[in-house]
């Protein structure tokens, strides 16, 4: 499975211990977007209730999410917003910035769905 | 005649002319009295002034003059007796009789000569006398010399005592003597040189209890003159308030074979001691306003630092909120408004943060955040900030490290990537054509201590050399038309060489004006001694692409140098070629295993030789390497030609990968397992319990541990993880931190206390923050080990291995 020529995402350390199992894959796969979309959801949530408790709750989740599909840019945003330092401002700033890039990871996901 | 009277007589008159002060009036005195009381007809005196200068210094009138033979005259002073001699050695008329006496004393060599005429009788008694006589002078010449010497001393010494400044007293320990020269005269308000010591003691009290500090001075007296033998210095005796004259009084006993007393000196200091008063005064005073300053200093940068929120988040709004405006329904004009706002805010808040981190560092607010991290992946994060940049003026980023670096190094990743990002970025900024090209090496390495050594080099503008102490001063460019041209605060460098310091390393640079410039630094870091190398990552090639050839093409010199060594690392054999010409040529006759071509190539581009390439081995696999954005063909036709297209900068291991995957592809290395052969571990029947909230991390580690032949239960929280303890005898558990209703800490907790005094099941923590504080926080909660996320299958096979002992005994003993 060639998964080298994706820009955002990085699936090595997931297609190693697949082993060239492609449900396997998509599973995660499946897993991750609806991780994702439900952690970012509960993240803007926290937001708007500034709950930072919350926040950082949110924002490790998708640091461990982001991390296994080699999401480095979007790891990178979790792990400022999970540092709990930022305003609220900027932690909109932030989230809109992560929101933008994971559509993009999205993007890439999907093409991967579709070639396995 | 009655010689031996005569002898008496003449030392008596001998005694009489000792404190004659001339040497002449002694000579002539004494010849005369020799003359008197020998009964000479004729007497001389010869002095032997040096080996060849022999000189009659007196002579009874017209006896002898002028010079005789030194070597004569000093062959009887040799001798040292008297001698009878002949008349005639010294020129005389032979009826003469000549009896020569020498005498020597303290360096003066004489001779007298004597000489009677033929009919005196010179007989035993006469001889006696002249012996006499011969002691006699020579201890009046004795006498004589010892005055001279102590005149000359004396002389000296009133001299030099005159004229120093210091005031010197002499007081004898009996009372009975007592001496000061001028300057000390003046200071005790006494006749100068003799006086008594009641005297010269009366007023030295005088001047020790009229002192500002008499009580200090009294005390330092009493232990002074209570032991006979004390010295004193730097005894400081101070008048009038304010302070009029100082003196540094030194006092030593003296003690020769006549004389026991004191020896003072009293020096002036005056002026000295106002000074050094003064110099403590402005000292204090400019201690007081560095501190002042510091403080102000300290409060002004406190208050950037402090305010580095307050200043970036009305700019992170602004930023945002054009952000999102863009993402909204607008004109084209709208459209640029908004776009502008946008990347003017980006420019303004690169601008602020620069400031923001050089207050920082200046307020010693920088501590570094350590914790293990890829170098590549920071290079490769650098370029990734930086590509767009790169690609927008078609410059290649390139990196290369070397083989003997660790892959995991315990370093502050942010700010080494802030310091990479710098230096990339201003090294696109000044490159108008060519590369960035980013080399690491080890430099040394000692246990677990590295020094590793970066360097970025471009093929810009480069920096004239008398230009470069400028480069790391606050605030400032090369000079002021490179603000002009290029822009920036002139802060960056500045900044960077201040991490590179607190990161134990050191700043420079090598350029030449219009060729470019290479920034060196280096870091020191923490790696585990047995880290593995970027070398040793060779893994998958060890039985796979050893001995395979590749042809590289690609017309930037630098990158095929780095891809030509990266293939050979791999065991394979390679062909390099920089001109397309060159590699048609080659594959004329000789089909690579591989093809590894770049797009942008002058006379053809990378599409191009893919399709001749294509033409002569239908069959060749070809990989190309393009920035991105850079394909004139659709994606879909380029992927007919090549097996796999790389984006630029090449990221760290995808060329082993995509070398691999593709030969693996092409020539049918099968379908088997892309993971190496780890070897199956498990023979146990080992229970291990997972506990993590997340989904993903549940299934990948429970797969992992499937691949090595373990069975695993999934629990979502810590709380869950004990009640299932309660249910089934587990030997591991891997246990997630952050958990919702009872994270990993607690739970441990917990599990400590359950199985107290008793074997327990190990517990290896899951954590993405390996802070070198968490590390400890995590053993320090009772927890055997943790694994980094995202783990690796190798990560994971390993730690089992570690632990499989202590599994065996749980898995006997629970």
């Amino acid at each position: 499975m060639n998964f080298d020529r994706y820009q955002y995402v990085d699936l090595d350390a997931i297609s190693e211990i697949a082993d060239g199992d492609a449900e396997f894959i998509k599973e995660i796969i499946g897993n991750y977007v609806t991780t994702v979309s439900d952690s970012i959801q509960g993240l803007i949530d926290a937001v708007n209730n500034t709950n930072s408790e919350k926040v950082v709750f949110f924002a490790h989740k998708l640091k461990g999410s982001f991390s296994f599909v080699g999401a480095s840019e979007l790891r990178a945003l979790a792990i400022e917003i999970e540092s709990n330092s930022l305003t609220v401002m900027e932690l909109k700033t932030q989230i809109n910035e992560m929101i933008l890039l994971a559509d993009k990871v999205d993007v890439e996901l999907k093409s991967i769905l579709d070639s396995l | 005649m009655n010689w031996t009277k005569s002898s008496l007589d003449f030392l008596l008159e001998l005694y009489k002319i000792e404190h004659r002060k001339s040497q002449d009036l002694l000579r002539t005195e004494t010849s005369h009295l020799l003359q008197k009381y020998s009964s000479a007809t004729n007497i001389a005196l010869i002095g032997l002034e040096d080996a060849i200068t022999a000189r009659v210094l007196y002579s009874s009138p017209s006896f002898l003059e002028g010079f005789l033979d030194a070597e004569y005259i000093g062959s009887l002073i040799a001798a040292s007796k008297i001698t009878p001699g002949d008349a005639i050695q010294i020129g005389l008329d032979t009826s003469l009789q000549v009896i020569f006496i020498p005498v020597s004393t303290y360096g003066v060599k004489v001779v007298y000569i004597l000489a009677y005429s033929s009919d005196f009788e010179i007989n035993e008694p006469y001889i006696e006398f002249l012996h006499c006589a011969a002691t006699g002078l020579k201890e009046f010449g004795d006498r004589v010399q010892s005055y001279y010497a102590i005149e000359k001393l004396s002389s000296r010494f009133n001299a030099i005592l005159n004229t120093i400044p210091q005031g010197v007293v002499l007081v004898d320990d009996e009372g009975k003597e007592g001496w000061v020269n001028n300057p000390a005269a003046k200071i005790l308000e006494i006749d100068e040189h003799k006086n008594t010591p009641l005297v010269i003691a009366i007023s030295m009290q005088k001047l020790r209890t009229s002192a500002v500090n008499a009580l200090e001075i009294s005390q330092k007296a009493n232990l002074l003159f209570s032991g006979e033998n004390s010295i004193t210095k730097d005894w400081i005796w101070i008048y009038g308030s304010p302070i009029q004259k100082v003196l540094d009084v030194a006092c030593v006993p003296t003690v020769t074979t006549s004389m026991r007393g004191r020896l003072w000196v009293f020096n002036d200091i005056t002026n000295e001691y106002l000074h050094k008063e003064e110099m403590k005064i402005l000292n204090a005073e400019l201690d007081e306003k560095r501190k002042i300053a510091d403080e102000k200093n300290s409060a002004k940068s406190d208050f950037l630092a402090n305010m580095s929120h307050e200043i970036r988040t009305p700019m992170n709004g602004v930023i945002g909120m054009a952000s999102l405006l863009i993402n909204t329904d607008l004109n084209e004009e709208q459209r640029d408004y908004a776009e502008t706002i946008r990347v003017s805010g980006e420019a303004l808040l690169g601008i602020i943060n620069n400031i923001l981190d050089f207050s920082k560092i200046e307020s010693g607010k920088i501590e570094l955040d350590n914790h293990l991290v890829n170098i590549g992946d920071i290079v490769e994060e650098a370029y990734d900030i930086l590509g767009v940049k790169a690609n927008e003026k078609n410059l290649d980023l390139l990196y290369y490290i070397e083989p003997d670096v660790p892959m995991d190094i315990l370093a502050d990743g942010t700010k080494l990537r802030q310091i990479l990002v710098n230096l990339i970025g201003n090294s696109i900024k000044f490159t108008e054509m060519g590369e960035v090209l980013v080399a690491v090496s080890l430099l040394q390495k000692e246990e677990e201590d590295y020094n590793i050594g970066i360097s970025v080099k471009d093929t810009g503008i480069g920096i004239p050399a008398d230009k470069y102490h400028r480069l790391f001063e606050s605030f400032s460019q090369v000079d002021s038309s490179t603000t002009r041209k290029y822009g920036g605060t002139g802060l960056g460098l500045t900044i960077s060489q201040k991490l590179v310091k607190v990161m134990g390393g050191e700043i420079r640079v090598e350029s030449e004006f219009g060729k470019g410039s290479n920034f060196i630094f280096n870091i020191k870091v923490k790696a585990n001694k047995k880290a593995k190398l970027y070398a040793v990552k060779k893994q998958h090639s060890e039985n796979s692409l050893v001995g395979k050839s590749v042809l590289i093409l690609d017309d930037n010199a630098t990158n095929l140098k780095i891809l030509t060594l990266q293939c050979e690392q791999l065991g394979m054999k390679t062909f390099a070629f920089s001109h397309y010409s060159e590699a048609m040529q080659f594959v004329q006759n000789v089909q690579p295993d591989i093809a590894v071509l770049d797009m942008l190539m002058p006379d053809k581009d990378g599409i191009d030789v893919a399709k001749l390439m294509k033409k002569l081995w239908p069959d060749l696999p070809l990989v190309l390497f393009s920035s991105a954005g850079h394909l004139p063909v659709s994606r879909a036709e380029a992927e007919v030609l090549f097996a796999m297209i790389l984006n630029k900068p090449l990221k760290h291991g995808l060329l082993e990968k995509a070398l691999y995957k593709i030969l693996e592809a092409s020539k049918g290395f099968g379908t088997e397992s892309r993971i190496p052969d780890l070897g199956k571990t498990n023979e146990l029947p080992v229970n291990i319990l997972i506990a993590d909230d997340n989904e993903i991390n549940q299934k990948l580690i429970k797969r992992a541990l499937e691949k090595l032949g373990y069975k695993s239960d999934v629990v979502e929280n810590g709380l869950l993880a004990l009640q299932a303890l309660e249910q089934k005898k587990y030997h591991l558990v891997f246990m997630d931190i952050m958990m919702p209703e009872m994270d990993g800490y607690e739970a441990t907790t917990n599990i400590l206390q359950k199985f107290k005094g008793r074997l327990r099941p190990l517990i290896i923590a899951m954590t993405a923050n390996a802070l070198q504080g968490d590390r400890e926080k995590i053993l320090s909660h009772g927890m055997d080990d943790y694994i980094p996320k995202p783990f690796k299958m190798q990560d994971v096979k390993e730690k089992m291995d570690k632990w499989n002992a202590d599994l065996l005994i749980l898995c006997n003993e629970l």
